[in-house]
């Protein structure tokens, strides 16, 4: 074959371009970190790196709820066990006051505590994580309980809600507790195991 | 016999043909790098021999012609090969122009947009009563119609960049038309003897032929004898006549509708239509031009798709659910028909089935009022303003302009919500998004002036987020293109349309690159310049001419003795 100049000239250019582009290639791969640089060096790897990165940011959120939910029913539960702390004061004041020795002062005595029992476990019942009264469930942001002065604890929501929330105390010694919606009545009852 | 001076004639042809030789060898080596050169080379004969006794007797050597070593059919070749190899370099060009605007995978893409879209809404549904939740909801939006919006306008930019690229090559195209026309009528000068061949114009010619082929597809041949019986070249584009000896058309591009188009001037000035032949031929950048119009434009309605059903699926449950405040007055965001059109057969960008949605009216003291309106088959728009209407505490209209407006009584709000039937997202009343292609995508006024109007929760209570967590699983959800794909994966399609496209082009260019290098090396071997050759040439000429020249010094000495014998 008859070889002149310009093919020379033309295939050392053609190639050297070649190793050029290569070699900006994969500088471009160091300096980005990436593999794909463009959708079209691989389309079919991007679509799947794509896929995974939606599912990624899915699973991220997943995340994110649960970290929530897990700390709102940790918050949830700590108000829980602190009324329970405060049922079970109420509730041994209660036998101290069954006790037929009391003195009229004592009795006075006993229902201030009663009456501090109360306003503590009111306070409980409107602990509120990130903004929200746990009891009244997604509405309660601006209804607080009320402490009425018949020692009797009411939760009184606005009457587009439907749901209203007791709390008693009742000088038969039983503390009711009652969640009312419209349907179901969730009553939990404190009762001294011994009958008085 | 010869006389003795035959010999100086002798002598002087062979400096002659020596001289000529040199002198083309060194026009050869001058252009060693010209573009379309081929090498050119002196033939030689025997100059014709005189009869003699005692046989014939040489007379020297003649110059019989200087060829080109130009092979016509080769040219072709490479002609075809490198306006095919434009074809792919110029489509290939604009499609990674395309890459960089779906700028995936760096992460700064419109798939980052709708997954902190989706994950905004989901952080929502965690938090419904936080004012930033419902923000960052928004700014999100936001950002994701601008990335739509900015997408869309960018191709839109590309198809005018097309167009005027178009029209620069179509002007260059006729610069060539108008040379090439002129080197034929000067061909035709230079061999009207029908002997000589003009080397040197021919080349120039079919270098400016591959030119114009690398623009637009053409179909050359030589035809038609005139009266000095020369073969003519011809060219066509797009099956008109271009180029006829020193005859040419021109073309001409012209704005037809949103683009530009192709037309080849007739001879009274009219106009002929020839983008269709173009396009199909695939060769040449004008060629490119068009076909990746018909791509971006591709793309482009599938980037609107995305927007449109991302828009509608959002609204649709946006419309099922309630905002934390009601409105007081709501209009319509998109326009009716009219009043009497039946709503299941409307204009209007989604479809409306059967079913009901609910009013719910909120008056001061905050009791809630909830009605359901029925949609049935045959229900008019003027029939569901009539229902809405009909409700204590608020009042409906069909304004002017075909937009239905629902108003409520002094001091108390309503709401919109519960809607299975499309209809509330389809004439755009609370809706999320406002708009049906990526061009006018938007964040709804109505939201983007209240942020609590985003209806998070399917309940107006604070603490709902029911509705946002189901909007936060749209991104998942296959509910487009009848429960086969979702949202992400839609746009995740496009990008590896474009992934595909690209490569595609990409190796159709490479490929093209190898198979034209291949015919260039061909072509090089067999008329490109070879300085070695040329060299030995200039040796080999060199020689001859002093040899040549002492022949006559040879000469003249023996006409120096034959004067002195007559001394």
């Amino acid at each position: 074959m008859r070889i002149t100049e310009g093919m020379i000239y033309n295939n050392f250019l053609s190639n050297i371009n070649k190793i050029d582009e290569q070699i900006n290639n994969v500088n471009n791969e160091i300096a980005t970190g990436r593999k794909i640089l463009s959708p079209s060096s691989d389309p079919i790897s991007l679509t799947k790196a794509l896929n995974i990165n939606s599912e990624l940011n899915m699973f991220s959120s997943y995340t994110k709820n649960i970290n929530t939910s897990v700390s709102n029913l940790n918050a949830a539960d700590s108000s829980l066990q602190n009324a329970n702390n405060e049922l079970m004061n109420i509730k041994n004041l209660a036998i101290q006051g069954a006790n037929g020795t009391n003195d009229s002062d004592s009795y006075n005595a006993l229902a201030d505590n009663v009456d501090q029992e109360l306003e503590l476990l009111k306070n409980i019942a409107n602990s509120s994580f990130e903004g929200n009264i746990f009891l009244a469930e997604q509405k309660a942001i601006n209804l607080q309980l009320q402490l009425k002065i018949n020692r009797r604890l009411l939760y009184q929501v606005p009457v587009h809600c439907r749901q209203t929330l007791k709390y008693q105390f009742q000088s038969s010694l039983q503390i009711f507790i009652s969640l009312q919606t419209e349907n179901i009545q969730y009553l939990l009852m404190v009762q001294p195991q011994k009958s008085l | 016999m010869s006389g003795l001076f035959d010999g100086l004639s002798i002598g002087l042809s062979g400096l002659n043909a020596s001289q000529t030789s040199l002198n083309t060898t060194e026009n050869n080596i001058a252009n060693a790098n010209t573009p379309g050169y081929s090498t050119q080379a002196v033939n030689l004969a025997e100059a014709p021999s005189a009869l003699d006794i005692p046989g014939t007797r040489g007379r020297g050597v003649a110059i019989t012609s200087i060829t080109s070593s130009r092979d016509d059919l080769l040219e072709k070749r490479l002609r075809n090969s490198s306006s095919l190899l434009t074809f792919y370099k110029t489509t290939s060009n604009w499609l990674s122009q395309v890459e960089t605007l779906v700028n995936e995978p760096a992460g700064s893409g419109l798939d980052s947009s709708l997954n902190n879209f989706f994950s905004s809404f989901n952080d929502l549904s965690t938090d419904p009563s936080s004012e930033t939740a419902r923000s960052n909801v928004a700014n999100n939006a936001k950002t994701l119609a601008e990335s739509f919006k900015q997408i869309d306008s960018s191709l839109s930019n590309m198809l005018t960049q097309g167009d005027s690229e178009l029209s620069q090559n179509i002007d260059k195209a006729n610069q060539l038309i108008s040379s090439i026309a002129h080197i034929n009528g000067n061909i035709s000068n230079a061999e009207l003897g029908g002997i000589d061949r003009a080397n040197s114009l021919r080349d120039k010619r079919g270098e400016l032929v591959k030119q114009l082929s690398n623009i637009v597809p053409i179909n050359t041949y030589e035809t038609g004898y005139k009266s000095t019986g020369q073969a003519e070249f011809a060219l066509q584009i797009g099956g008109m006549s271009v180029i006829s000896g020193k005859d040419f058309h021109q073309l001409k591009t012209v704005q037809v509708g949103q683009h530009n188009r192709l037309f080849y001037i007739n001879s009274g000035g009219s106009l002929t239509d020839i983008t269709g032949s173009v396009k199909s031929k695939s060769t040449g950048s004008v060629s490119a031009l068009l076909n990746t119009k018909d791509i971006i434009e591709k793309y482009r309605s599938k980037l609107d798709e995305i927007a449109k059903d991302l828009m509608d699926q959002v609204n649709i449950i946006h419309t099922k659910g309630m905002g934390l405040t009601g409105y007081s007055s709501l209009a319509s965001t998109n326009q009716v028909n009219s009043a009497d059109t039946v709503v299941s057969s409307s204009n209007l960008p989604i479809a409306i089935t059967k079913g009901s949605f609910d009013v719910v009216v909120v008056d001061s003291n905050g009791n809630h009022t909830t009605t359901s309106i029925t949609i049935n088959d045959s229900s008019t728009f003027s029939d569901v303003k009539d229902s809405l209407s009909s409700i204590s505490g608020i009042s409906a209209h069909i304004d002017g302009n075909n937009h239905l407006v629902v108003q409520a009584d002094t001091g108390k709000k309503f709401f919109l919500t519960n809607d299975n039937t499309g209809f509330l997202a389809s004439v755009g009343m609370g809706t999320f998004f406002s708009g049906d292609s990526a061009s006018n995508m938007k964040l709804n006024p109505a939201i983007a002036n209240d942020f609590s109007k985003i209806a998070a929760g399917l309940t107006d209570n604070a603490g709902d987020g029911q509705n946002a967590s189901a909007i936060a699983g749209l991104s998942s959800s296959q509910v487009l293109k009848n429960g086969t794909t979702s949202i992400t994966e839609l746009y995740n399609s496009l990008v590896s349309d474009v992934g595909i496209d690209g490569q595609n082009y990409k190796s159709l260019k490479n490929n093209q690159q190898s198979l034209t290098d291949q015919i260039n090396t061909e072509r090089e071997s067999k008329s490109g310049v070879s300085l070695n050759e040329e060299a030995a040439k200039l040796i080999k000429f060199q020689k001859a001419f002093s040899a040549s020249a002492k022949f006559i010094t040879v000469i003249d000495n023996l006409t120096n003795t034959i004067l002195g014998m007559i001394r």
